[in-house]
């Protein structure tokens, strides 16, 4: 069994006519994952499947080195943070969090500790001893993180955690994410929201159709997909002049002139001989560079690319 | 940020919303291409249609062999043909107007059990989806949306007993000699679409405004089919306890029974017992189960409206 | 060690959460029911006797319709309801044993419909010993029934527990095996029983209430005897009716345990 995070040769599910995933073979490292794809890739399944809710079809699936269906040692090191909304209604915050954590083997004393602690980094102290029935939207996404978290685990799995957060909360809980990777537990996050996963990781999955499209750091898949010509915006004193250097550079597939002046798009198939090249250029021209801006090197255009 | 506008991408409404109409109509017609999406719950419809085609097959041989004619042509030569032989007994057997008692008896049974599979969930459903805030964001009346959903539930109901009923009577009138069975039992047939409503009329109202109390399908479901056990359990009990039959009020088909005895005049009639309690009462007691099933309706419908 | 512990918690829990009045008000307005109808009669009705309005409304309406109901809506929520209301997420993703969960569960089910339907049986022998009909009360034979005798009230205990034992278990084995225990539930409770208790023969083996009927025929006092279907022959024995009911719940809980560990419960979006 392979040290990573997680391992899967072959991995299937389908629904009866209907394929979640296919075929998937991939090794994950740890650290903090954003796992994305349209609606209808297969993240849900994907991510049912590590978090042992259902079986594979087909293939296998290591996670930590565990099975993971119906696995209890899996369990203990496994915090779930699911994208449903429900609740034990009839339970305050901190009666949730705490059966949850005697269930994973806490004493009452101690599952009590614990799930005021956890509710306390998630921002509901004040709200803990509340009914859930009564909670907003926000309050349920951090009472399931505490729920998640609470028992210290050391796989952290969150499904669509940042939807239909109003934007403090969100960049709190991105923050969140953040110092739990910093602590060292192994975090997949399930989303659609690009920017939102690019503020936390750059390392990424991409599911399209129920198949592995990409997986690694953004930029190196941006290398990776050398068919699309990198594209560059810049704003320079005198832009034509700047320009008329830049199309002789090789490597240079075209360059757009904004009407407006003082600003051009460049595609270049060569991204490193330009930017190796482009200080000698500018100073030769006497351009006055202002700035200097990759278009298409995010997570936004490389899912573009990918699957548009 | 520079204003713009896309006046070329969308054209202009041209013409008249409508105004008042039957805004119940879309909310119908969807609630029963729903209901009847499931494929697996027309079994239901399936002893009905069976009975059906059986008695309409009585119905038949009776008459065709009471017009001397051979029901199977061309079986003149095997002996007593099949047909004859069971034509031969159906015209010993109870008459044509009392099988069709028989039959919408025995298929209210049927009615309630689609009427309470298919309206159980229809309103709790729609409250515990929190689908209700949809309805009421639109100019739709609390009428609109009882009959929206009250509307489908009497059709799909009416297809285990009123939709057999013509049927049977529209073989019953093709088959008879000289179109006796119109001449001379011509009010069978009013009186059979009339029982017909009142008991599919009364069973949806009422299992639509268990569906209105509950958040739960399966809740609704219990209560409905309890109600009508306990109230038949209840009502023969006291009737025998007390000696009393009146006490076979209590119970909803002990009031539908009465009902077709008195537009039937079943008194008369050796097969079935005499009912001794008072018909007048009976559409009394019926009348204000359906009166409390309307007044909890509305009253149920007037919180989703306000309160959401 | 840890097993038992989960079990005992998930017992407890499932006790105390359906304890709530706001959570399971269905099942006590049901449980009430026959103790409001035996009330009514009880004051109006001078013909019937406390012996006779507790025996019927036992016979006809609390075993044959309240029992299984009652059973019915809390058995099948063990796990159906936290399907239904997404819930079963949380618990599966725990380092719990599934059958101790399941078994906890159901167990914690069935204590509360015996404390629940033992009371309501209580209830309706009290009240339905203020009915007379106009004669002396008996002698006190029972605390809570000073005019009924032990061979109605011991009898409608036992009946009653046995019935609770039984349903609940098969209720919950239901909700694990089938997306609609409801509705299964349903058409076993108020039509396969009804069909297989009143066939002649083995068949009605097939029904819990035919071994209901066997504890009231066997031990009951000549107060039941008046009553329809309960004189029928071929009853079973009542260690026989122990011996049954007893297999019949520990299978359902057996399989329940055996399904509910590889069970996939795959909710949608």
């Amino acid at each position: 069994m392979s040290g990573a995070l997680i391992s899967s040769q072959g991995l299937s599910r389908w629904y009866g006519p209907v394929v979640g995933v296919n075929d998937l073979t991939l090794e994950v490292e740890g650290g903090i994952v954003g796992l994305l794809g349209p609606n209808g890739a297969g993240k849900s399944t994907f991510l049912k499947l590590v978090a042992g809710e259902i079986r594979p079809s087909r293939g296998t699936l290591a996670v930590l080195g565990f099975e993971p269906f119906a696995n209890r040692e899996y369990f203990r090191v496994l915090g779930f943070c699911p994208q449903q909304d429900a609740l034990y209604e009839d339970l305050d915050a901190r009666e949730f969090v705490s059966f949850l954590l005697r269930l994973s083997g806490f004493n009452a004393k101690e599952a009590r500790a614990r799930a005021e602690r956890a509710l306390e980094r998630t921002g509901l102290k004040d709200a803990m001893l509340r009914r859930t029935a009564g909670f907003s939207k926000g309050m349920r996404q951090r009472t399931k993180l505490a729920a998640a978290i609470a028992h210290d685990p050391r796989f952290l799995i969150v499904d669509e955690p940042l939807s239909g957060l109003d934007p403090l909360v969100r960049s709190e809980m991105i923050a969140l994410f953040q110092e739990l990777g910093r602590e060292g537990v192994h975090v997949l996050i399930s989303s659609h929201v690009l920017h939102e996963i690019e503020s936390v990781t750059e390392n990424i999955l991409l599911l399209h159709r129920g198949r592995l499209l990409a997986q690694g750091p953004v930029p190196e898949i941006r290398k990776l997909l050398s068919r699309y010509p990198n594209k560059v915006d810049i704003r320079a004193r005198d832009a034509r002049r700047l320009a008329r250097a830049l199309l002789e550079l090789e490597g240079t597939s075209s360059v757009h002139l904004a009407p407006e002046g003082g600003r051009l798009s460049l595609e270049t198939f060569d991204l490193a001989r330009f930017h190796a090249e482009l200080p000698a250029i500018a100073a030769r021209e006497r351009a006055g560079i202002q700035t200097l801006e990759s278009t298409d090197a995010g997570l936004d255009a490389v899912f573009d690319y990918l699957v548009g | 940020m520079k204003a713009s506008t896309h006046t070329e991408i969308y054209r202009p409404f041209v013409g008249e919303l409508a105004r008042g109409g039957m805004r119940w109509r879309p909310l119908a017609q969807s609630t029963l291409r729903s209901a009847l999406r499931k494929k697996l719950p027309l079994l239901l419809f399936a002893p009905p249609a069976i009975a059906t085609v059986i008695f309409s097959f009585i119905v038949y041989a009776k008459f065709a062999v009471e017009s001397g004619s051979n029901p199977m042509p061309g079986a003149q030569d095997a002996g007593p043909s099949p047909i004859g032989a069971i034509g031969g007994m159906a015209g010993n057997l109870i008459q044509v107007r009392e099988m069709i008692v028989g039959f919408h008896m025995a298929m209210d049974f049927f009615a309630l059990l689609i009427v309470a599979w298919y309206g159980s969930g229809l309103i709790a459903e729609d409250v515990r989806r929190k689908a209700y805030l949809l309805y009421f964001a639109r100019p739709l009346t609390r009428i609109d949306y009882l009959l929206g959903k009250w509307l489908p539930l009497v059709l799909l109901g009416a297809g285990a007993t009123l939709l057999p009923g013509v049927v049977i009577c529209t073989v019953a009138a093709f088959a008879s000699p000289h179109w006796s069975f119109i001449t001379e039992e011509g009010d069978t047939i009013w009186k059979m679409l009339l029982y017909s409503l009142v008991s599919v009329c009364v069973q949806t109202s009422l299992i639509l405004a268990v569906s209105s109390l509950t958040k739960r399908k399966t809740h609704a479901l219990a209560v409905a089919l309890g109600f009508f056990a306990l109230t038949a359990g209840l009502g023969a009990m006291l009737a025998g306890m007390n000696r009393e039959p009146g006490w076979n009020m209590l119970s909803v088909f002990g009031c539908l029974k009465r009902i077709a005895a008195g537009l039937f005049d079943l008194k008369r009639l050796g097969h079935f017992r005499s009912f001794e309690w008072s018909l007048s009462w009976t559409w009394i007691v019926l009348g204000a189960w359906v009166v409390l099933a309307w007044v909890v309706l509305f009253w149920r419908t007037r919180r989703l409206e306000v309160n959401g | 060690m840890e097993t038992l512990g989960i079990l005992g918690l998930f017992a407890r829990t499932q006790l105390v959460r359906s304890l709530s009045l706001r959570r399971s008000w269905l099942v006590y307005a049901f449980t009430l029911l026959p103790s409001l109808v035996a009330l009514v009669i009880a004051t109006h009705s001078r013909r019937n006797n406390a012996e006779a309005i507790a025996t019927n409304l036992s016979w006809f309406v609390f075993l044959q319709v309240v029992v299984p109901l009652v059973t019915l809506l809390q058995g099948q929520a063990v796990i159906s309801r936290e399907v239904e209301d997404r819930t079963i997420t949380y618990l599966f993703s725990r380092p719990v044993s599934r059958p101790a969960m399941f078994i906890g569960r159901s167990l914690g089910a069935l204590a509360f419909t015996l404390l629940l339907l033992l009371a309501g049986a209580a209830l309706l022998l009290f009240v339905a010993s203020h009915g007379s009909g106009g004669k002396e009360p008996a002698p006190d034979h029972f605390p809570l029934a000073p005019i009924l005798s032990d061979g109605v009230v011991l009898p409608l205990f036992a009946a009653v527990a046995l019935g609770a034992v039984a349903y609940t278990l098969i209720f919950a084995a239901l909700g694990v095996f089938t997306k609609h225990p409801m509705i299964l539930g349903l058409a076993y409770t108020f039509a396969l029983e009804g069909f297989f208790a009143n066939l002649p023969g083995s068949n009605q083996a097939l029904a819990i209430q035919y071994y209901l009927r066997s504890w009231i025929a066997a031990k009951g006092s000549d107060a039941w005897g008046r009553l329809e279907g309960v004189n029928m022959i071929d009853f079973e024995s009542p260690g026989k009716v122990l011996l049954k009911i007893g297999l019949v719940a520990l299978v359902a809980l057996a399989l329940g345990s055996w399904r509910i560990r590889r069970k996939e419960f795959v909710l949608s979006a």
